[in-house]
């Protein structure tokens, strides 16, 4: 009389997918590599970085040597204790961004899919005229008005990226929600709320996944954008945006290493995730672009 | 007279399409008694889904259930609330689907697409409803250890036990089955019929739809024949198999072939009317070889004698007796 179910998770199904040998199981695993990399750096940051990245170590402009693996900036502070400190602002601001436009996005384009009529259009409406701003233009808007810090910068990048997550969102329910096991649910009475959530979201895993990815690489280019413009964190916080902008001027006199390596720590960050959303929208065979 | 359990009244329903009003069910009325079996028979596009359909409500735009009555044991069903009729799907009410493979959740285990009928209606726990589940797994024919498979790990005749399971789970008083066995093979067409019968025996009524009309023959009580969104002739089985009055109907008999019997297989020339713009007067009257001038003038009616109704101006008189 055995009639327990053996406690498993829902995504194994999927972990099995993601690991297999598949075409694009070589983006997918350099993406991983990349993303864990930084990950880590910003995890172990006191660890890894040699010195205090807002103290003044040295004399400026020094060359990367063995002492300082990147040089140091123009006021003496070591760059690379900067990269890896400031690996936990950026990781900090795109994540708490992206799960703040996604715990918007999702359920306001599954009520619109799944509702349709009146909301959807108004939503619909809403949403495209959102999405018809330039991303940097919107967040400089929002983050002019709200002021430098990072969770303000991550509330003006949350906003780009909610119609992102709306449209792809309402798209896939609407196609979801007019497949049989929907009618059949309704035939049994099953009130909508519940069929929302337990019939349609779960099925909507593998689109939010790499909608995740793709618009996590997307959001790391604004939040650099935006503090390179000065609207994300004071200084003396280490941000790569931020290091990009001041060593800007000083790299035709050449000192390329104050750009060289936040612009390639932006880059890889963001490649990363690029990597890992391609391969698994290759994958699951989301054919759809965002 | 006895008491009907479910009573459809001059059912219209219309598709509101681009290129026109489709009439896919015009004033249909059925009557269906406690521990009956009715089939529907009709071909593709004749409206018998949509009219199975309508009893559940899952007609959604552009189609629109525009005039009659639905009356489900004493109560009307399109009158009521959309709160007060979901009490009634699925615990008064079963509804299975045509195609096994997509009416149930993929992402699933079929043990929680069970247990959910249990929780929603009768607010047990999960625990408890798993319990149920396994119960009527077995009753189904499925062993209980597959409780925690997933739809993919079945076959469509099990996944269609599946979908039968989770419609009977809570003894519905009426089953709703839209072809179920159309997408399986011949054998396991069988099985699963014989499977409808035993939930019959023990009491559920049944509303059959198929377009198979020697496979409705087999089993049922009564077989209503469906044209072009009408109803053309309806009555007991030996009636319709034995002593059918409509061409329309004859046609269907003659294009089942008889494995004993010399009998030579007919098909019904031309194809069924585009139902933007059905033929005036009997819909049948162009590929019917008994139509004179007033079929193509004047619609039949449905009449009755005794328990055998059909719609046909020639039906009773030497026309057709030939």
């Amino acid at each position: 009389m055995e009639t327990r179910i053996k406690p498993k998770s829902l995504l194994s199904p999927l972990a099995k997918q993601l690991t297999s040998r598949l075409p694009g199981r070589g983006l997918l695993l350099a993406g991983l590599a990349i993303v864990l990399l930084f990950i880590g750096m910003a995890v172990f940051a006191p660890w890894i970085s040699p010195y205090d990245p807002t103290k003044m170590v040295d004399k400026p402009f020094l060359p990367p040597s063995l002492k300082h693996l990147m040089g140091t900036n123009r006021i003496g502070q070591d760059v690379f204790s900067r990269i890896v400190w400031g690996s936990r602002i950026v990781l900090y601001v795109v994540f708490s961004a992206t799960l703040l436009s996604m715990a918007i996005g999702i359920p306001l384009g599954l009520l619109s899919g799944y509702r349709g009529g009146k909301i959807d259009r108004v939503l619909s409406m809403f949403m495209d005229s959102m999405y018809s701003f330039p991303a940097l233009i919107l967040a400089i808007a929002i983050a002019a008005v709200l002021g430098p810090s990072p969770m303000n910068t991550a509330i003006a990048i949350a906003f780009v990226y909610i119609p992102t997550y709306f449209r792809m969102i309402r798209g896939q329910t609407l196609s979801i929600k007019n497949q049989l096991f929907i009618d059949a649910a309704h035939a049994l009475g099953i009130p909508d709320k519940r069929i929302m959530l337990r019939h349609i979201l779960p099925n909507l895993a593998h689109t939010i996944l790499v909608v995740f990815s793709l618009s996590v690489a997307d959001a790391i280019l604004t939040e650099a954008g935006l503090s390179f413009l000065g609207l994300s964190v004071t200084p003396p916080t280490p941000d790569w945006g931020y290091d990009l902008r001041v060593g800007q001027p000083f790299f035709l006199n050449g000192q390329w290493w104050l750009v060289f390596f936040p612009g390639l720590s932006v880059m890889l960050l963001a490649m990363g995730f690029a990597l890992i959303g391609e391969a698994l929208s290759e994958r699951l065979s989301l054919a759809q672009s965002i | 007279m006895p008491g009907y359990l479910l009573e459809i009244r001059d059912l219209v329903v219309k598709y509101y399409t681009l290129t026109g009003v489709v009439r896919a069910v015009d004033h249909v009325s059925l009557k269906l008694k406690p521990g009956e079996w009715l089939s529907i028979v009709g071909e593709s596009g004749c409206g018998k889904s949509t009219m199975a359909y309508s009893i559940v409500r899952l007609i959604s735009p552009p189609g629109k259930i525009v005039g009659g009555k639905i009356i489900f044991d004493g109560r009307d069903l399109l009158g009521i609330s959309a709160r007060d009729f979901r009490r009634i799907l699925g615990r008064e009410i079963g509804v299975v689907f045509q195609d096994p493979m997509t009416s149930l959740d993929p992402l699933r285990r079929i043990g929680d697409q069970i247990a959910e009928v249990y929780m929603t209606h009768l607010g047990m726990k999960k625990k408890e409803a798993l319990e149920k589940a396994g119960e009527v797994l077995e009753r189904v024919g499925i062993p209980r250890d597959k409780i925690s498979a997933y739809p993919h790990q079945m076959s469509g005749g099990q996944r269609q036990r599946v979908a039968i399971a989770i419609a009977v789970a809570l003894k519905p008083k009426l089953l709703i089955a839209d072809e179920p066995t159309t997408a399986l093979d011949v054998i396991v067409q069988d099985t699963i019929m014989d499977l409808l019968q035993s939930f019959k025996k023990e009491g559920t009524s049944i509303l059959f739809i198929t377009h198979d009309l020697a496979l409705a023959a087999e089993r049922s009580d009564r077989i209503a024949v469906m044209y072009a969104g009408k109803l053309v002739e309806e009555g007991p089985v030996e009636e319709i198999v034995d002593n059918p009055q409509h061409p329309y109907t004859r046609g269907l008999l003659k294009s089942v072939p008889d494995l004993w019997g010399p009998k030579k297989i007919e098909s019904i020339p031309g194809y069924p009317p585009d139902l933007r713009s059905p033929p005036p007067g009997c819909r049948f009257h162009p590929r019917c070889r008994y139509a004179d001038d007033r079929c193509r003038r004047e619609e039949p009616v449905l009449r009755c004698l005794g328990e055998h109704c059909v719609a046909c101006h020639k039906a009773g008189s030497s026309g057709v007796e030939g």
